[in-house]
C-alpha cells in the first residue's frame, strides 16, 4: 500500500505476531506502519527507511531490543530517531537498561493504546 | 469624595467580573475534564473492541497445535498482562484422537476413569506437578472436571507458581482442557472486567481451533487405520496419502 502524503512513518520491531497486529490496529489510522520481526532486521530497515519513530520490543531473537537500540544510536542515519522501548517487565532495572541503551521513552506490556499514542505524539512533537 | 465613590464602584465591578470569570473558567475546566474523560473512555472501549477482534483474528490464523499454543501465549502476554502461561489438554487413556479415528480398532476403557490432563505447553513457568494431572485433582483438574473457571482472589503479582486464573477450554459441551495463568506482570496488579471478557473470547476461540486440530488428526488416523488405505491412496497417484501425512504432522 502506498504511503499517504504527509503522514509520519513508524517502524514497529517485535517478534510476536500478536504485538505487530496490535500496533498496526492502534497506529494505522494516523501513521504509516512498517514492521520487522527481529532486532537485526529492525536496524537494517530503520537505516533503509528512516522512519520518524521506532517502537522496539526488548525480548527478540538475533538481537534484543537493548542491543538494537545501541546499534541505532551508533549509526549516523538513525541516531536522532526517537525510540520507544516496549518492556514486558516494568521493573526499574529494565527501565534503566532501556535508557542506558539510548531509548527516548518506554511503555510496559500490556500496552495501553491511549498511553502509547500520547507518548508517540510527545516524541514526535505533535 | 465623589471620585472616591466612583473608584470604589469600579473596584467592586471589577471584583464581581473577576468572580464571574473565575466561575466560568472553573465551569470550562470541568467541561474539559468531562470531555477528556469521555474521550478516554471511548478510546479505551475502542481499544477493547480492537483487542477482542485481534484475539479472534490471531486464533483463526494459528496453524497446528504449537501455533495455537503460541497464539494463546502471545495474546495473554500482550493483552492480559502475564508471561507465565500453561495449556493443559484432556486426553483419554489411549489418546483421544487416535482412538476416535480408529473407532472399533482400539479396545479398552474410556471415559472419566481413564481421563487425564496432559501439559500441552508452558511458557515462563514450570507447572507443578509437571506432565499430567488427574481429572478433578487440584485447581486445574477441578476446572476441567466442573467446567467452571477459577479466578484467584489475590491482587498483585502473586507468588511463584500461584495460579491467578484457570479457564476451561470448552467446545460443544465438552471440556478439552484449560488455560492456566500464573503470576501477572509486576505492572499489572489484577485482572479487570475487560480482561475477563478477553479471556472468555480467547478460550472459546482457542477451543474451536484445538477441536479443529484434533478433528484433522482424527481424520488422518481414521484413514491410516483403514485396511488398504495407503494402498488405495497409492493407486490414486499417492495424492491421498501425502495429504494425510502433512495433516498428521501439523
Amino acid at each position: 500500500m502506498a504511503a499517504a502524503v504527509g503522514r509520519k512513518k513508524i517502524l514497529v520491531v517485535d517478534d510476536s505476531e500478536t504485538a505487530l497486529m496490535l500496533q498496526r490496529l492502534t497506529l494505522e489510522r494516523g501513521y504509516d506502519v512498517i514492521t520487522a520481526k527481529d532486532g537485526r532486521a529492525g536496524v537494517d530497515l530503520a537505516i533503509a527507511e528512516r522512519p520518524d519513530l521506532i517502537l522496539l520490543d526488548v525480548v527478540m531473537p538475533k538481537m534484543n531490543g537493548f542491543e538494537a537500540c545501541r546499534a541505532l544510536r551508533a549509526e549516523a542515519a538513525t541516531r536522532g530517531i526517537p525510540v520507544i522501548m516496549v518492556t514486558s517487565r516494568g521493573e526499574m532495572e529494565q527501565m534503566e537498561q532501556a535508557f542506558l541503551s539510548g531509548c527516548t521513552d518506554y511503555v510496559s506490556k500490556p500496552v495501553r493504546s491511549v498511553e502509547l499514542l500520547e507518548k508517540i505524539k510527545q516524541c514526535l512533537g505533535e | 469624595m465623589r471620585r472616591s465613590l466612583l473608584l470604589r464602584r469600579k473596584v467592586e465591578d471589577s471584583l464581581e467580573e473577576r468572580a464571574l470569570l473565575e466561575a466560568r473558567i472553573a465551569e470550562l475546566e470541568g467541561e474539559a475534564r468531562r470531555i477528556y474523560a469521555n474521550y478516554a473512555e471511548a478510546a479505551a472501549q475502542s481499544a477493547h473492541f480492537a483487542h477482542l477482534f485481534l484475539t479472534v483474528q490471531r486464533l483463526r490464523a494459528a496453524r497446528g497445535r504449537e501455533g495455537i499454543y503460541e497464539a494463546i501465549r502471545e495474546l495473554v502476554e500482550n493483552l492480559v498482562g502475564s508471561s507465565e502461561v500453561a495449556i493443559y489438554e484432556r486426553r483419554e487413556a489411549h489418546g483421544d484422537e487416535h482412538r476416535e479415528g480408529c473407532g472399533e480398532l482400539l479396545a479398552g476403557p474410556r471415559g472419566e476413569a481413564g481421563a487425564a490432563l496432559q501439559l500441552g505447553a508452558s511458557f515462563g513457568v514450570e507447572p507443578e506437578p509437571p506432565g499430567s494431572i488427574s481429572l478433578g485433582a487440584g485447581i486445574v483438574g477441578q476446572v476441567v472436571a466442573t467446567g467452571q473457571a477459577y479466578f484467584a482472589e489475590h491482587t498483585g503479582e502473586g507468588a511463584e507458581g500461584e495460579v491467578t486464573a484457570c479457564i476451561p477450554l470448552a467446545f460443544e459441551h465438552r471440556i478439552l482442557g484449560a488455560v492456566v495463568i500464573y503470576r501477572m506482570l509486576p505492572q499489572k496488579p489484577a485482572l479487570s472486567r475487560l480482561d475477563h471478557e478477553i479471556l472468555s473470547v480467547l478460550v472459546s476461540h482457542a477451543a474451536v481451533a484445538l477441536a479443529e486440530q484434533r478433528r484433522d488428526i482424527r481424520t488422518a488416523a481414521r484413514v491410516s487405520c483403514e485396511p488398504g488405505a495407503l494402498w488405495r491412496g497409492g493407486s490414486l497417484g499417492g495424492v491421498g496419502s501425502m495429504g494425510i501425512e502433512e495433516e498428521a504432522g501439523t
